[in-house]
């Protein structure tokens, strides 16, 4: 059992970055995570993050992370109590709960600001999901689930 | 019995700057701190500082400071009440426990000149994303502030910046 990542692949759609990949999981993992975004991504201008999944990914709440990362070796590994970093480290939690977000309709949006006067909204109670970001070269997304999650596919899609 | 300590190490690739520098303490002091951080970094612009050590410092937390300097001979000399800066000061305390991050568990503030937002330095609200508002300094250590005496092993600091 193992995740299988697809790689950020990157357009550009009347002058905005999007780049997107997939994470698809099987029921033998608590997390599912993706692989470091690609360079293209300007750290230092806002972006948006879009996340969906085809269905719920847990039969409880699934919290969604963001990871920093400072080398191109920069990824996340393992599951569970084994979930480890190489080149970086966790930054934050960016959602409690992201379990909504199933098909296109229910996609849900952050707004990653570098450089935000405002306090991180992080919670399904509050909309729409802001936060503060640290400028960093890479960056990695994980559902950390509290227990196994369902066998589906999760959508990541940066637009800049 | 003296801390060994690193200058610290840049390096640049493309627009990501790198720097590392690693703190040996010897298992009798309570404080462990890095020398000055490299002119290389721009501090007008928001940086990145991992922190990890080679194994648990201490049987209770121990709390990370952030000193700021205003000349090439700034330097943190002396131990637990005998701690001193020479040409700068203690800014501030940015988190309360580093003591679990124990390689290859990392812990990372993201540090932003002009933070908008609240700092946040407590291991509790780790979930919300440690950042801090940093002055804009010429040089900058930081230290390990033990309530005893700090294991004997390495402490790393690694401080990450996009630049143009």
């Amino acid at each position: 059992m193992a995740l299988t990542q697809s790689a950020w692949t990157d357009t550009t759609v009347d002058g905005q970055l999007i780049s997107k990949c997939t994470v698809i999981c099987t029921t033998g993992e608590h997390d599912a995570y993706t692989l470091k975004t690609s360079t293209a991504l300007n750290p230092e201008l806002p972006w948006r993050l879009v996340f969906h999944s085809i269905a719920a990914g847990d039969g409880e709440a699934l919290p969604f992370e963001i990871y920093v990362g400072y080398s191109s070796s920069f990824a996340l590994s393992g599951d569970d109590s084994t979930l480890a970093v190489t080149d970086g480290a966790y930054f934050s939690e960016l959602y409690d709960d992201v379990r909504p977000a199933v098909g296109a309709a229910g996609a849900l949006t952050f707004m990653m600001s570098p450089d935000t006067e405002v306090a991180d909204v992080v919670t399904t109670t509050n909309n729409p999901a802001k936060m503060q970001i640290p400028v960093a070269p890479y960056y990695a997304f994980n559902l950390n689930g509290g227990s196994a999650l369902v066998a589906t596919t999760h959508t990541f899609i940066i637009i800049q | 019995m003296a801390l060994t300590q690193s200058a610290w190490t840049d390096s640049k690739v493309g627009t990501l700057y790198n720097s590392s520098c690693t703190v040996i303490g010897d298992g009798s002091l309570l404080d462990v701190y890095t020398l000055k951080t490299s002119t290389d970094l721009d501090p007008t612009k928001p940086w990145l500082l991992y922190v990890t050590m080679a194994a648990t410092a201490d049987a209770e937390a121990v709390p990370l400071e952030i000193w700021v300097g205003y000349s090439s001979s700034f330097a943190l000399t002396g131990d637990d009440s005998t701690l001193a800066a020479t040409d700068g000061a203690v800014f501030k305390q940015i988190y309360d426990d580093v003591v679990l991050a124990v390689d290859p568990l990392k812990y990372v503030f993201n540090m932003v000149p002009g933070l908008k937002v609240a700092d946040v330095v407590a291991v509790a609200n780790i979930a919300t994303g440690n950042k801090i508002g940093v002055p804009i300094a010429p040089y900058y250590a930081f230290c390990l502030n033990g309530g005893s005496a700090l294991t004997a092993t390495t402490y790393t600091f690694r401080i990450v910046q996009v630049q143009a």
